[in-house]
C-alpha cells in the first residue's frame, strides 16, 4: 500500500471513509485513487497548497480528472475553502470569548436590560415571520400570476463549478421573485434530482422538495405542461427582440452558466422543439461598453422580467443591467472624438494642398 | 509596452528586460518575430514582468528566469532587487501557470538568498535558519521545508548546499519524506555536470522503492530524471508506465529517457519512446537530436558512409513527424554530409533559405508540392460532413430542412473553381459598423468579377439578410456565380468547407478565417493534419480590395513547408534558430532551411519540369 509512514495526516483522512462507493471496486480506478492519496501527500510535501483533509465527494472530482494541473488547481481551491473555514471558526471563537469577558462584568440595574438583543419598545421579528409573508404572497401568486418557465436540462454541457454556480443563480432569482410585488408562479422544468444544478439549489435551499414550499420543480418538459402556441423561448442568439411583454405568453428562459461553451445550445433545442423565440432588446436600450459580455445572470434575467411586467417600460426594466456593462462617459467621449478627428484631418490635407498652388 | 534596459552588476553585464502593459501588446509583440530575434541576441538574464504578462513572457522566453511582482504594480518601485531571483519556473516544459507558486515564494526569500550565497552551511547554521524561516509561519511549515529547500538548491543549481543540507537532516535523525528524496533526484539530475555519485542515487531510489512501491507522477518523473544518470536507467522506463496511471508524463522526462538511451546504444527503446511522446504531443529537445547523431557516430566507427546512412533515417524519420531541428544540429548534419560524399561527385550543402514560389536559394530548385492521397481525401470528405457540419447537435449550425438543401445545391452545381466565404470576403473593406451595405457588396462585386474575368466557375455562400444589399453589384453577382444564401441564424462556414472538399482536389476555398474551431472538431489526430495539409494547399486569403476594384489575394503554398526529400535524393529541412515548444500556427512557411543535394543535372532543367508539375496539381 503506497502510504508514506511520515504522515499521519494522510491515514487520518483515509481512516473512516468507505471508498468502495466511489470506485464501485473496479480495481483499476482503487489502484489509481491509491496513486492519488499519495499525490496529494507529495503535493503537500513540496509545499503546494492543498488542504488537510480531502473529503469522499472530493476524492471522487479528483478521481475524474485526467491531468495534473487540474488536480492541483482544485486542491488548491479546496486549500482556499478549508483556510477561510479555519479562520471563520477562529474569528467566532474569539467573539465568543469577547461576549463572555462582557457578559461578566455586573449590570447596573438588575431588574431589566436595555439593548438590542434583550429588552426594548421595539417587537423582534423573526425569519420565520418575513418566510411566512413572502410565501403567502408566492402562493396566491401560483394560483393567479402569469407562469414563468426554467429550463435545467442544460447539466450535462456544464462543467460541475458552471452547475454549482447555476444552482446558486436559481436560489437568487427565486429570492428575487419572492421580494417582489407582483411575483411570477415560477416552474422548473426537466429539473433531475440527481444533475449537480439541482443539487446545489437542494444545498442552498433545503426544503424546496417539500410539499407546502411554493415552487413548482417537476422533471417533465414544458412541452408536456403547456400548450405550445403560447411558449415563447427567450434564447440571445436569435434575431428577433421582444418588443412588447406579452402579458398571455408563458416565457421560457434556459437555466445555463456559458462561460465555457460558446455555442447556441438554447437556439438550437428552441429550433428543434418549433417554438418562438425572443431576445431582449438590449442594443435597442443600452449602449454596451467595451467590458463585459452579453450574457445576464438568472436572477438579473428575472428581475429584468418583474420590472417589464409590472412596468411595461424597458428603460425602468434594464435598469438591472449591470452597470459596468453599459458605457461609461469617458470611452463615449473618446469614440465621438475619433468621429470627428476624421474629417478633421482631411481637411488639414486639403488646406496643405491649395497652398501649393498660392 | 517592452521597455530594455542594460545594466552592469559587478564584472558581468546583465541585461534586463522589463515588460508591462496590457496583454494585447505582447501577444503582438509575439507575432512581431523580427523583434523576436533582437530579444534573443540580448540574452537578458533576468526577467521582471507584472504577472499578467508573466506566463506570455514564459510562451516568448522558455529558457529564462521571470520574476514577478506580487501583486499589478504601475510603478517599479525599489523592492527590485529583493525579489530578484526569486519565484523560479518549476518545469519549463508545463506551461501551466501556477499561482501557488506566488504565495510560498515570498516566504522562500530567506532560504533564496542564503542558498545563492553559496557558501556551505555546517548543521548548526542550518538550524538557525529552518527556524527563521519557520517563525514566519506562512506558507513553509515542518513538513514540506526539506522538500522546498532542496528544491530550491536544485533550481540554483548548489549541489554541495544541497548535500550540507542532507548531512544536516541525516545528523538530526530526521527521515527523508517522499518529496524530499524526489527534489534529491531532480537535483543530482540538474547538477549532473558537477558530478554525482552513482550509488548515491541508487540508494536514494531504493529508499523511495521500498516505501512507496508504487509512485504518483510528480515523484515518478523525479525518480526518472535521477536513473537516468546511472547504470539502472531502464528502470525509468517502468516508472513512465507507472506515472502514465495516472497523468500525461512531461516532455522533459520523456526526452531525458530517449537521451540516454541513445547514449547507451538502445536505438529501438528510442524510437519507440519518440513516437509515443509525439502522439502525447510532446516536442523533442534540440539535445536529444546531438545524442543521435552521436550515437550515429559511435557506431559507425568513423566510417563517414556508413554514418551517412544513418542519419538519413533520422532525416526519414524528420520528415515522417514534420519536425524541425535547431541550427545547431542542422549544422552538423550539414558537416557531415559533406564529409561522408564520395570525393568524385559534386555535393553541395547549404543553409539556405526559400522564396516563396517555392525555389530553394541555394540549388535553385522547386520544393516538393504537398501530396494528399486518395484515401486520406476520402477519409476527410466522409468525416467532415458527420463531425463538423452535423457534429453533436445539427440545430447548433443549422437545420436539417438547409442541410438537405444544401446538400442537393452542391450535388447539382459541383465541381467549382472557387469557394467565396461572402460575409468574411465583403467586410475585409473596413470596420463593421462604417461599413454600408453599398460598399460590402461593391466589395463582393469585384472580387467575383476577378475571377469571372479568368472564366473560373465561383460559388458564394453567404446568408439570407444579403438579399437586401444594393442590386447594381448584386444582380452582377447572381447572373455570374454560383450563390447559395443560408439562414440568419446558421453558420456558413462548415457549409463553405464542405462545398470545397466536395469538388476535390482542384478547388480552392477564399477565407480570411483560419478554420482553426472546425480543424478542432475531427477529433481523429490524421484527420486533422490532412485537413491542415488540404487548407494550406487551398486557403486563398484576401489581401486587398480597392475601391476601384483592384484585388489582391494571396494564393495558397504551392511547396510542402515541412521536411522533404525529392525525387533525385536531395534533402530540404526547415529548421530554426532557437527551440520552440510549440508547433508553429501560422500559413506562414519557414524561412530557413538545410539544402542537402548531390549537384550533377543542369538546374535550369529541373526547374522546368517542377514547374509543370506543379501547375497541374
Amino acid at each position: 500500500m503506497p502510504q508514506d509512514n511520515d504522515s499521519t495526516t494522510e491515514q487520518n483522512s483515509t481512516e473512516n471513509s468507505d471508498f468502495t462507493s466511489i470506485t464501485n471496486s473496479d480495481p483499476v480506478l482503487e489502484k489509481k485513487l491509491k496513486i492519488l492519496f499519495l499525490e496529494v501527500e507529495v503535493l503537500r510535501q513540496s509545499g503546494y497548497r492543498v488542504p488537510d483533509s480531502v473529503k469522499l465527494g472530493q476524492w471522487k472530482e479528483l478521481l475524474e480528472m485526467e491531468t495534473r494541473s487540474r488536480r492541483r488547481k482544485y486542491l488548491s481551491y479546496l486549500f482556499g475553502v478549508e483556510k477561510k473555514q479555519e479562520n471563520r471558526k477562529k474569528k467566532k471563537d474569539e467573539a465568543k470569548q469577547k461576549r463572555e469577558d462582557a457578559m461578566n462584568t455586573a449590570p447596573e440595574n438588575t431588574h431589566i436590560r436595555y439593548g438590542l438583543g434583550h429588552n426594548t419598545i421595539l417587537i423582534r421579528v423573526y425569519d420565520n415571520t418575513i418566510n411566512h409573508f413572502y410565501h403567502s404572497r408566492l402562493i396566491q401568486a401560483m394560483q393567479f400570476s402569469q407562469k414563468l418557465v426554467i429550463d435545467c436540462s442544460y447539466d450535462s454541457h456544464m462543467t460541475s463549478r458552471e452547475a454549482q454556480n447555476c444552482g446558486k443563480q436559481l436560489m437568487l432569482m427565486f429570492s428575487d421573485n419572492r421580494i417582489h410585488d407582483n411575483p411570477f408562479d415560477l416552474y422548473l422544468c426537466n429539473a433531475r434530482r440527481e444533475s449537480n444544478t439541482i443539487k446545489q439549489l437542494v444545498k442552498c435551499i433545503p426544503t424546496i422538495y417539500d410539499l407546502d414550499f411554493p415552487i413548482n420543480i417537476t422533471e417533465k418538459s414544458y412541452l408536456d405542461l403547456f400548450p405550445k402556441e403560447n411558449i415563447v423561448y427567450l434564447t440571445p442568439h436569435c434575431r428577433e427582440d421582444l418588443r412588447e411583454f406579452d402579458h398571455d405568453a408563458i416565457y421560457i428562459i434556459g437555466a445555463m452558466v456559458d462561460k465555457g461553451n460558446n455555442e447556441p445550445l438554447s437556439l438550437a433545442k428552441a429550433k428543434r422543439e418549433g417554438l418562438k423565440m425572443a431576445k431582449l432588446p438590449l442594443d435597442r436600450y443600452l449602449m454596451w461598453g467595451s467590458g463585459g459580455s452579453k450574457s445576464l445572470t438568472l436572477n438579473q434575467m428575472m428581475q429584468i422580467l418583474l420590472d417589464i411586467r409590472a412596468t411595461g417600460s424597458w428603460d425602468k426594466a434594464l435598469q438591472h443591467v449591470p452597470r459596468r456593462k453599459i458605457i461609461t462617459t469617458p470611452e463615449l467621449q473618446e469614440q465621438c472624438s475619433k468621429k470627428v478627428e476624421r474629417p478633421k484631418r482631411q481637411l488639414r490635407y486639403t488646406i496643405k494642398d491649395t497652398s501649393k498652388y498660392c | 509596452m517592452v521597455v530594455s534596459c542594460s545594466g552592469g552588476y559587478g564584472n558581468s553585464k546583465w541585461y534586463v528586460l522589463i515588460m508591462s502593459g496590457p496583454l494585447k501588446c505582447i501577444f503582438s509583440l509575439q507575432k512581431c518575430l523580427q523583434t523576436f530575434a533582437t530579444l534573443r541576441c540580448l540574452l537578458p538574464s533576468v526577467y521582471i514582468s507584472t504577472r499578467e504578462c508573466k506566463w506570455s513572457g514564459v510562451n516568448l522566453c522558455p529558457a529564462f528566469r521571470i520574476a514577478t511582482f506580487p501583486g499589478p504594480t504601475h510603478s517599479f518601485s525599489t523592492d527590485i532587487s529583493k525579489n530578484d531571483t526569486c519565484a523560479v519556473l518549476q518545469s519549463q516544459d508545463e506551461k501551466n501557470s501556477d499561482s501557488d507558486e506566488d504565495n510560498t515564494a515570498q516566504d522562500e526569500d530567506i532560504l533564496v538568498s542564503v542558498i545563492t550565497k553559496g557558501k556551505q552551511l555546517s548543521s548548526s547554521e542550518w538550524e538557525k535558519i529552518k527556524d527563521q524561516v519557520l517563525a514566519k509561519n506562512r506558507g513553509i511549515n515542518g513538513s514540506n521545508i526539506d522538500a522546498i529547500t532542496i528544491g530550491l538548491c536544485g533550481r540554483f543549481m548548489q549541489l554541495d548546499m544541497g548535500l550540507s543540507y542532507l548531512e544536516h537532516l541525516s545528523l538530526s535523525g530526521k527521515k527523508l519524506n517522499i518529496a524530499t528524496i524526489a527534489q534529491v533526484m531532480r537535483m543530482c539530475y540538474s547538477c549532473r555536470l558537477k558530478g554525482i555519485d552513482e550509488q548515491f542515487i541508487l540508494s536514494m531510489y531504493e529508499n523511495l522503492h521500498s516505501r512507496c512501491p508504487v509512485l504518483d507522477g510528480y515523484t515518478a518523473e523525479s525518480a526518472i530524471l535521477g536513473l537516468c544518470l546511472t547504470r539502472h536507467w531502464k528502470v525509468g522506463l517502468d516508472l513512465l508506465d507507472m506515472a502514465k496511471l495516472t497523468c500525461i508524463p512531461g516532455g522533459m522526462e520523456y526526452n531525458v529517457l530517449v537521451k540516454t538511451a541513445y547514449d547507451n546504444n538502445e536505438p529501438n527503446i528510442s524510437l519507440r519512446l519518440i513516437n509515443e511522446m509525439l502522439q502525447l504531443g510532446r516536442s523533442i529537445r534540440p539535445e536529444v537530436f546531438h545524442a543521435q547523431l552521436d550515437y550515429c557516430n559511435r557506431m559507425s566507427a568513423g566510417e563517414k558512409v556508413e554514418r551517412w546512412k544513418m542519419v538519413e533515417e533520422i532525416l526519414s524519420m524528420f520528415v515522417e513527424h514534420d519536425l524541425k531541428p535547431t541550427v545547431d544540429v542542422a549544422e552538423r548534419i550539414r558537416v557531415w554530409y559533406l564529409e561522408a560524399a564520395d570525393p568524385h561527385t559534386e555535393v553541395q550543402a547549404q543553409l539556405s533559405s526559400v522564396t516563396d514560389g517555392g525555389i530553394c536559394k541555394s540549388c535553385q530548385k522547386y520544393l516538393n508540392p504537398i501530396t494528399i492521397t486518395k484515401e486520406e481525401f476520402g477519409a476527410l470528405q466522409s468525416a467532415f460532413m458527420d463531425k463538423v457540419v452535423v457534429g453533436a447537435d445539427i440545430f447548433r449550425k443549422s437545420t436539417p430542412e438547409e442541410i438537405k438543401e444544401f446538400k442537393n445545391f452542391v450535388k447539382m452545381t459541383a465541381p467549382y473553381d472557387m469557394v467565396i466565404d461572402g460575409l468574411n470576403i465583403a467586410f475585409t473593406a473596413g470596420p463593421k459598423k462604417a461599413l454600408s451595405s453599398q460598399a460590402l457588396a461593391r466589395t463582393l462585386h469585384h472580387v467575383v468579377k476577378y475571377f469571372v474575368m479568368k472564366s473560373k466557375k465561383v460559388l458564394i455562400l453567404g446568408r439570407k439578410h444579403m438579399q437586401t444589399w444594393s442590386p447594381c453589384y448584386m444582380d452582377y453577382i447572381y447572373r455570374n456565380a454560383h450563390v447559395f444564401l443560408a439562414d440568419n441564424l446558421s453558420q456558413d462556414d462548415p457549409l463553405l468547407l464542405y462545398a470545397a472538399l466536395y469538388s476535390g482536389m482542384g478547388t480552392k476555398f477564399l477565407s480570411r478565417d483560419l478554420m482553426r474551431g472546425h480543424a478542432y472538431r475531427l477529433e481523429n489526430k490524421s484527420l486533422r493534419s490532412t485537413f491542415k495539409l488540404w487548407q494550406l494547399q487551398h486557403q486563398c486569403q484576401l489581401k486587398y480590395v480597392t475601391q476601384a476594384g483592384k484585388v489582391h489575394l494571396k494564393f495558397p503554398l504551392t511547396f510542402n513547408p515541412m521536411a522533404q526529400v525529392s525525387r533525385d535524393g536531395s534533402w530540404h529541412i526547415p529548421y530554426e534558430m532557437e527551440f520552440v515548444g510549440s508547433p508553429s500556427q501560422s500559413f506562414e512557411a519557414p524561412t530557413t532551411w538545410l539544402c542537402l543535394r548531390s549537384g550533377k543535372s543542369s538546374p535550369s532543367l529541373s526547374q522546368v519540369r517542377h514547374k509543370k508539375i506543379s501547375r497541374m496539381s
